[in-house]
């Protein structure tokens, strides 16, 4: 991976990490919770 | 960890299953539970991780010489790499239904009925006489029951005796938006598929049927799943932005050869698709919290661009990275 396309994978982590303790904070833990499954997915790569 | 521990997270895949709790929750949130841990991460998560390991145990067991030709590199497949003996993932794979069975008919009754019927459905998905599953159209409409219907109704039934007001609209357009997603999942396995005579759309139509497919559900799906909502709201547009890249990764994805970077577009509309769920999700929370329209459209709008860029970053790196994203479990 090219260091551009890394760092923009994890800009948009941490945005999503944000969002999720955001929504956590707000008292949406359960959405806080499958907002990071989401970023750990898109960053792992599955295809199913 | 132990072996044992290591096999149950094996068969359980982690990113599929991950993705059935999500239709748990949304399952929940049809009877205005949104944002209920509790039954979603004890109950709810053991009956549909001890029904999902029991369906990925019998077709591991089914499908054990055309797995060593799809998935010779997969990390989820213990017959394949070696890491379990057919009796080990038998023992496991009663013992998940048992469990499964167990906390299904002690919760509800009708917990229980959805439960045995879903156990009942993996033996004639996998096994012959029936074995489904490679059956062609007649797979991709049967895999959905398992994989959407069985856990919104386990979500459902965990907390009341029926669905929601627009419970059975929202079922439906999940159900027709996850057969134009796993309508794709052959791509990964169409050589083997072939090899072993098992008629999948993909291998029995070709590329474009398929595709054509897959649009056709995901449009009509996510139609039906925004019967709710008006049509001029900001969620709906939100929808139709998701809509809109899922339909381009197929565009992109009909027109590509290199299995690796079929995969790579796969998994690109897998990440548009769950960002569909999570946004429903998050909608049907707010709603139950009382949030004000302008905070929930804020919330939508920031969850759309979030997805949306998860989206795009995956398809800009499928060329150079289709071989890393390819992990299947």
């Amino acid at each position: 991976m090219s260091d551009g396309r890394s760092r923009q994978r994890g800009v948009l982590a941490t945005i999503g990490v944000v969002v999720a303790w955001l929504m956590a904070i707000a008292g949406l833990v359960v959405v806080a919770f499958f907002i990071l499954m989401a970023i750990a997915l898109n960053n792992y790569g599955s295809n199913k | 960890m132990t072996r044992a521990a290591r096999l149950v997270l094996m068969m359980i895949r982690p990113p599929v299953a991950a993705v059935l709790l999500l239709f748990a929750a949304l399952g929940l949130a049809s009877t205005g539970r949104a944002d209920g841990v509790r039954p979603l991460f004890t109950t709810v998560l053991v009956v549909v991780a001890g029904w999902f390991v029991n369906a990925t145990v019998l077709n591991d067991l089914a499908d054990e010489r055309i797995d060593r030709i799809n998935l010779q590199n997969a990390r989820g497949r213990p017959l394949v790499s070696g890491d379990a003996t057919r009796a080990e993932l038998l023992m496991l794979g009663l013992i998940a239904g048992g469990l499964a069975l167990a906390v299904g008919w002690t919760v509800a009754p009708r917990l229980g009925i959805v439960v045995t019927s879903g156990l009942i459905l993996n033996v004639a998905y996998s096994l012959p006489p029936l074995r489904l599953s490679a059956r062609g159209l007649v797979t991709l409409f049967l895999l959905p029951l398992g994989y959407v219907v069985l856990p919104f109704l386990v979500g459902a039934y965990s907390v009341g005796t029926s669905l929601g007001p627009n419970g059975g609209i929202l079922l439906a357009g999940l159900y027709l938006t996850f057969i134009g997603r796993i309508a794709l999942k052959d791509f990964r396995d169409v050589r083997g598929d072939g090899l072993f005579g098992k008629r999948t759309m993909l291998v029995r139509h070709g590329t474009a049927p398929t595709c054509l497919l897959s649009a056709a559900c995901i449009i009509v799906g996510s139609s039906m799943i925004l019967g709710f909502a008006s049509w001029h709201s900001v969620l709906a547009a939100v929808f139709a932005a998701y809509a809109g890249c899922a339909l381009h990764g197929i565009r992109v994805l009909a027109r590509a050869h290199e299995p690796s970077l079929q995969h790579a577009i796969i998994a690109s509309i897998a990440s548009i698709c769950r960002g569909m769920g999570i946004t429903l999700l998050t909608h049907f929370t707010m709603t139950a919290k009382g949030w004000s329209t302008t905070h929930m459209s804020l919330v939508h709008v920031a969850l759309g661009l979030l997805f949306v860029a998860m989206y795009r970053s995956l398809m800009i790196e499928r060329e150079s990275e289709a071989a890393a994203t390819v992990r299947p479990y």
